[in-house]
């Protein structure tokens, strides 16, 4: 009984140790904070968490202001949205919040708009990536928002929505590598001889295949999750990884300083660039209705408000580098 | 050196989705599971010795399935299927369904440990029992559980243990349990490595604590017997 | 006329393909000291546990004090047999009535029917007979003591709960009966309980065991188990005491504690059915022998008809071997 107890002690004056160490680094950050207004630099965006730090500069406000227009009370029903929140800065957590707000990300602003259009109560439901097309399959959820992509196979066993644009998280698609290798890969060519890595069943995959598929370039390399396709980067399992533009900056703010952008760019076909909501298979009111709402959104340019302030809520970005004034209010010229 | 100061920034951060969220849900799962596996796991047990030849066979199915499929697959029906049979559950958060998984997952494996259990106690006792005209149900009661308890309580510690490692499957649905934890912070900052080693430095300490205590309890149990 | 106490009628029982008894039949009388010999699985074993139920027979009845125990055979019942559905088609068939009966009996006919396939007469005949004589098996086994090769003690229970456990737990379950028919009671439950740990210390005084009460069997020596085994048995004041190789786990030197106490017992009167392989035991205190070879009684008679002059080439092989 001594032992345990023994053991017990020293387990909780390790935890306590940990949060000590962990407080006395949070009281020293503020002094940080105002360097961190200019650039941020990668190591401390990382841990910097989305949640609002009062002293600091407040990363949700934009997003806040933009969460905030919309109306959440519904008289239509109840909208059940699945989404698979560990992918900053299209869905993510901020760990500050609770409950259905501490999901937050472009596609959750996108899900709360749709709501509001459809005059529905929305409902998230978070779960894996692969669990999302499950659900919707299974009619446990109307409608799965979470960075899909069209592909055919997709569009032949669900019910897909018109494009929405999520800002450059598609349009643009990059290759990464460690600094060291920075801006020197500009041309497929470039690659020859190089180990490429990407997400499995991505749109990167499709990319990768359809531009190196002609050239001696190794791109056997899958990984289920970006996460771990980074650890293979960094342990140079792979020299490349092909990633969403989006996620790349994510990526290398939070990699402090040992990865960046190889400099060269996908040329992306149009019918890749953008992401779709998945339905179930011949729900096609709810497909006409949705489409209808994505139509206005393209046409008053809703999306790009969005992306930019996820993306400064995720960390990647300052409001000031995306036209916001530090109560996160686009500026318009 | 960077990884280090990477775990204690993520911790500086994070600590209260890693110890309180994480650690908080998983043992609340594992301790729904476990004593909702051990109520229904006898009910089972008891099911399995009962003359109703129907009912036997549908214990002996419901935990051949149990056993001989992926706890990752009874998670997605439990999640998918069960709201189609039971609406009610269609409007609960995603943990009931996964709660419920558990417990049948757990109730299953208590069932048999139970029976191993019973098995193990010498034939001779309820023999003697029954000999001397006490009836199946007293003998029972008074003479093979009691004895039964002291095999069954070492392999219940152990599933406890087991059923700790196997919420993380339930971190598909984002119940809030360690795993979860591992997926949201990962999300945020792309630092695998680090959460996992947290996550992992986590669970070992939870299931180390556990064994420990464990072994105290059964050291006492032996001691009183 | 001496009392019949324990009714054996033409006992069969199979372990799946293995027939261990085959037609076995027997009477034990008030007061006779019955010893069963014979060879490891010559079903010996299995005679006295078809006794009390232990083994339940594949065939046959088990009568205890006039009271049936088992279900009812039919094939021991000529009325039920002529009663059957299977019979009359048979009769009809042109078959005499004694070669039906023999045709029934010898094909198993009637092996694991329902009851209502043979009939409403075949079926109303069998309840009759079954709620006429039958005995709650519980009750039949508190009449009969029984005493196992391997002891048997509750490991769980001192040795003085290993004793009273079943006196208490049934003595308070007849009282809650009795008060729920409304009949007057005069003990009340913690009666019944000092009743019985009084009769448990007077016994295990009577077996020199008194300092043990509080004891765990674990503790004991083989035949000092043994003796509280047969003293639990006694404490339910039992009519018949069943001996299934009492001593053939024992060392050598603890067997006579156990043979004495055995002997003590027979001789004040109490009926017993002993197993055993101690010949001199057998000749010394056994009313009647049994010889039990390949599942039947190849022989049976007093002792020294068994021991000194068997007939049977079998037991005579038997003897010789264990005797010299």
């Amino acid at each position: 009984m001594k032992k345990i107890l023994a053991l017990v002690l020293v387990i909780v004056l390790a935890v306590a140790a940990l949060s000590a160490c962990g407080s006395s680094a949070q009281s020293a950050a503020p002094a940080a904070a105002p360097a961190q207004n200019d650039a941020p630099s990668g190591e401390n965006a990382a841990v910097e968490s989305p949640a609002a730090t009062p002293a600091e500069v407040n990363l949700s406000a934009a997003y806040d202001n933009y969460l905030s227009q919309f109306s959440t009370n519904g008289t239509n029903g109840t909208l059940t949205v699945a989404l698979s929140p560990d992918f900053a800065p299209m869905e993510f957590y901020d760990v500050a919040k609770s409950g259905d707000a501490a999901i937050v990300g472009f596609d959750v602003l996108l899900a709360n708009y749709l709501a509001q259009e459809l005059d529905m109560t929305l409902v998230l439901k978070p779960m894996s990536f692969d669990a999302c097309q499950a659900a919707v399959q299974t009619g446990n959820v109307d409608v799965a928002i979470s960075g899909f992509s069209w592909k055919a196979d997709r569009a032949e066993n669900f019910e897909l929505s018109d494009y929405y644009i999520a800002g450059d998280n598609e349009t643009q698609q990059s290759i990464i590598c460690l600094k060291e290798n920075e801006g020197k890969f500009t041309k497929p060519e470039d690659f020859i001889g190089k180990k490429i890595g990407y997400q499995g069943a991505s749109l990167q995959q499709t990319l990768v295949e359809e531009t190196f598929g002609e050239l001696d370039v190794n791109i056997t390399q899958v990984f289920s999750d970006l996460g771990t396709a980074v650890e293979a980067l960094k342990a140079k399992q792979v020299d490349f990884l092909a990633v969403a533009h989006g996620n790349g900056e994510s990526i290398i703010a939070n990699s402090g300083d040992a990865i960046a952008f190889s400099g060269f760019d996908f040329e992306v076909d149009p019918k890749y660039e953008n992401n779709v909501c998945l339905l179930k298979k011949g729900n096609t009111e709810l497909v006409a209705k949705i489409n209808v709402a994505l139509a206005k959104a393209l046409e008053n340019d809703y999306y790009t408000g969005w992306y930019d302030a996820s993306k400064v809520y995720a960390g990647v970005s300052t409001l000031d580098e995306l036209g916001f004034d530090e109560n996160g209010v686009k500026i318009t010229d | 050196m960077t990884f280090i100061l990477n775990i204690v920034k993520i911790m500086t951060k994070y600590w209260k989705v890693f110890l309180l969220q994480g650690i908080g849900y998983t043992l609340l799962l594992s301790i729904i599971a476990v004593a909702g596996g051990a109520f229904f796991g006898s009910l089972l047990a008891l099911a399995k010795r009962s003359h109703l030849k129907i009912l036997k066979a549908l214990v002996n199915a419901l935990v051949a399935v149990v056993r001989g499929t992926p706890v990752l697959l009874q998670l997605y029906i439990g999640v998918f299927v069960f709201p189609l049979i039971i609406p009610k559950l269609s409007s609960l958060p995603y943990i009931y369904s996964v709660s419920i998984v558990l417990i049948i997952n757990s109730s299953a494996y208590v069932s048999e440990i139970i029976r191993s259990g019973i098995e193990a106690v010498d034939i001779g006792q309820m023999e003697a029992a029954r000999s001397l005209g006490l009836t199946q149900r007293t003998a029972m009661m008074s003479i093979v559980l009691p004895q039964a308890v002291k095999n069954i309580l070492p392999a219940l510690g152990n599933e406890f243990i087991m059923v700790v490692k196997e919420t993380s499957l339930a971190s598909t649905f984002f119940v809030g349990e360690l795993m979860t934890a591992y997926l949201k912070v990962k999300g945020n900052t792309y630092l695998t490595m680090e959460c996992l080693f947290i996550v992992g430095v986590l669970y070992f300490a939870l299931t180390f604590i556990l064994s420990k205590i464990l072994k105290a309890w059964e050291g006492r149990m032996k001691a009183r017997a | 006329m001496p009392e019949v106490m324990l009714d054996i009628k033409n006992i069969y029982k199979n372990f799946g393909d293995l027939q261990v008894l085959k037609g076995v039949s027997t009477t034990v009388e008030k007061g006779e000291v019955v010893v069963i010999i014979g060879v490891s699985g010559s079903g010996k074993s299995t005679l006295l546990r078809c006794m009390n139920l232990l083994e339940e027979p594949t065939y046959g009845e088990v009568w205890m004090e006039g009271r049936l125990m088992t279900p009812v055979d039919p094939y021991l019942h000529f009325d039920v047999l002529r009663a059957s559905n299977t019979y009359k088609k048979l009769v009809t068939g042109g078959l005499s009535d004694e070669e039906a009966i023999h045709k029934i009996k010898e094909d198993d006919l009637l092996k694991e029917k329902h009851p209502r396939t043979e009939g409403s007469e075949y079926a109303a005949l069998m309840k009759k007979i079954y709620d006429e004589s039958h005995i709650d098996i519980n009750l039949g086994r508190q009449k009969m003591g029984m005493v196992f090769q391997s002891f048997n003690l509750f490991n769980n229970k001192s040795v003085k709960d290993n004793i009273t456990l079943a006196p208490i737990k049934i003595g308070k379950q007849r009282l809650k009966e009795a008060k729920k028919r409304g009949e007057p009671v005069t003990k009340t439950a913690a009666d019944i309980e000092k009743e019985a740990e009084a009769k448990a210390m007077k016994l295990l005084e009577r077996i020199g065991l008194q300092d043990k009460a509080d004891a765990y069997p674990s503790t004991l020596s083989g035949g000092q188990r043994q003796r509280v085994a047969i003293i639990r048995a006694l404490a339910m004041e039992p009519d018949v005491m069943l001996f299934d190789e009492p001593t053939s786990a024992l060392d050598p030197e603890m067997v006579g504690e156990v043979l004495d106490l055995i002997r003590d017992l027979v001789k004040s009167g109490m009926t017993s059915v002993i197993v055993t392989h101690e010949m001199g035991f057998a000749k010394e205190v056994a009313d009647r022998v049994i010889f039990m070879h390949d599942g039947v009684i190849a022989e049976e008679g007093t002792p020294e008809e068994v021991f000194n002059n068997p007939k049977n080439p079998r037991c005579k092989d038997f003897l010789s071997k264990v005797l010299y």
